[in-house]
């Protein structure tokens, strides 16, 4: 039954994650200060999904990526592209239009 | 080497090769970045355990389809492995049996029959892992370039309702039933086989004493036959195409019974070249009939080989005709 519902809960988070990193990426973050911002909303993601994830959205050019080696230690920098900026303002339109309609429909079933 | 060294090394060995530096330099300033200065072995661990397994890791880098044979291809793969599997294992089998039989000299039936047996199990098993591989293989390789399954439909376009209104049910005198696709294609690979490898077994047989036959001469050249490869590997794949063509249609249509003329023309073309060698009948055969025919009077062996060439050529014209004729019916009604 927990197997279950822990299966079920990723599945249902999986979809989200690619908006609550997006969403964190209008100003260049690297790695590790991406799951810190992330974590200080409550949203706790694996790190080895995260660092995956990015290199996805880099493929898909939602993001861009430099390495920044002034610093002693290089850290990669991923931040929103043009077409990042587009795609995350049309998936929060959806997010909240999905939100809105699954709310009326728990208070809904709850009646 | 540190344990953080391995830790990454075990992730990256796991990738392709181009990617391999720039993920480890990102893995190790992210490690570190989330390491105290002068971190101990513990807070290493810590953080360390945090990602996790490093093959889990790996995996998650991988781009790709991460299944041999995805779902789009899942049902078509299980069905091309039901239809493959029983034809080549008849045929393998059925060619086994008979040619051993032929080659059968009259010793101990009891541990021939065991000899076979253990032979064809044997056989059966090696056939079924061929068919397994290659099956396999052309599903991997098609999954992995990326051919929509809708190239495999016969429009190449999305599904829309409106084709629902072009399937018509397929009238019973025009259908074609699998099994007589099934038995063409059995049929299409025992003769390929004797025809390759076992026509020298097709002859003239005495008893022997102590039971068994022996051959007295073959009545095809095996030489003069296998000059024609070429043209034999022709006819099959001609017939083999035709039977896919015929299961995917599952009925009679004009074009199928255009390429069903194309494909009897074809063959009774280069049969009949085939049967006008001059030398296509063996040595021996031919002075085996000389003989035979040494005490009559009104045919001579010229004639006779003249009478089998011309009946065997009608009989190729004859059922080309019929079976063209028929095909254009079907396709008419």
């Amino acid at each position: 039954m927990s197997n279950l519902l822990q299966s079920l809960t990723t599945e249902l988070r999986r979809g989200t994650l690619t908006l609550a990193v997006l969403s964190q990426l209008r100003t260049p973050q690297y790695g590790y200060s991406l799951v810190q911002r992330l974590e200080t909303s409550g949203i706790t993601i694996e790190q080895s999904t995260l660092y995956p994830l990015l290199r996805r959205l880099e493929k898909q050019e939602l993001v861009t990526s430099s390495w920044d080696t002034s610093d002693t230690r290089p850290r990669k920098y991923y931040v929103l592209s043009e077409f990042g900026i587009e795609i995350l303002s049309e998936l929060k339109r959806e997010w909240e239009k999905t939100t809105h309609e699954l709310d009326k429909l728990m208070k809904g079933s709850e009646e | 080497m540190t344990l953080l060294d391995v830790y990454i090394q075990e992730v990256t060995k796991r990738l392709p090769a181009k990617m391999r530096a720039d993920i480890g330099l990102e893995l190790r300033s992210t490690i570190e970045d989330m390491l105290p200065e002068d971190y101990t072995e513990e807070e290493l661990l810590a953080v360390l355990a945090k990602l996790g397994d490093p093959m889990k890791l790996a995996n998650e880098y991988h781009e790709g389809p991460s299944s041999l044979i995805g779902p789009i291809y899942y049902e078509l793969y299980l069905s091309t492995i039901r239809m493959i599997m029983p034809i080549v294992l008849a045929v393998i089998l059925l060619t086994f049996v008979a040619t051993s039989f032929l080659r059968y000299n009259g010793t101990d039936l009891f541990s021939f029959m065991v000899g076979l047996l253990g032979e064809g199990i044997w056989m059966a098993l090696g056939t079924g892992i061929h068919v397994l591989f290659w099956v396999t293989l052309v599903f991997v390789i098609v999954e992995r370039a990326g051919v929509s399954p809708h190239l495999m439909r016969s429009n190449a376009k999305e599904w829309s309702p409106e084709e629902l209104k072009e399937i018509e049910p397929i009238p019973k005198k025009k259908a074609i039933s699998k099994a007589e696709v099934f038995a063409t294609l059995v049929w299409t690979a025992i003769w390929g086989a004797l025809y390759f490898s076992a026509i020298d077994l097709i002859g003239i047989y005495t008893p022997r004493e102590g039971g068994g036959l022996e051959l007295v001469t073959s009545i095809f050249s095996k030489e003069v036959l296998l000059t024609f490869w070429p043209v034999i590997m022709l006819i099959i794949a001609a017939e083999i195409a035709l039977s896919i063509i015929k299961w995917v249609s599952g009925q009679w249509t004009m074009q199928l019974a255009l390429f069903n003329s194309f494909y009897n023309v074809l063959y009774t073309v280069l049969f009949i070249i085939i049967l006008t060698t001059p030398t296509l009948f063996e040595p021996t055969f031919v002075s085996y009939m000389t003989n035979v025919f040494a005490d009559s009077t009104s045919t001579t062996v010229d004639q006779f080989f003249t009478w089998i060439l011309a009946s065997a050529i009608i009989t190729l014209l004859v059922v080309a005709i019929i079976s063209t004729l028929d095909g254009f019916r079907k396709a008419r009604l």
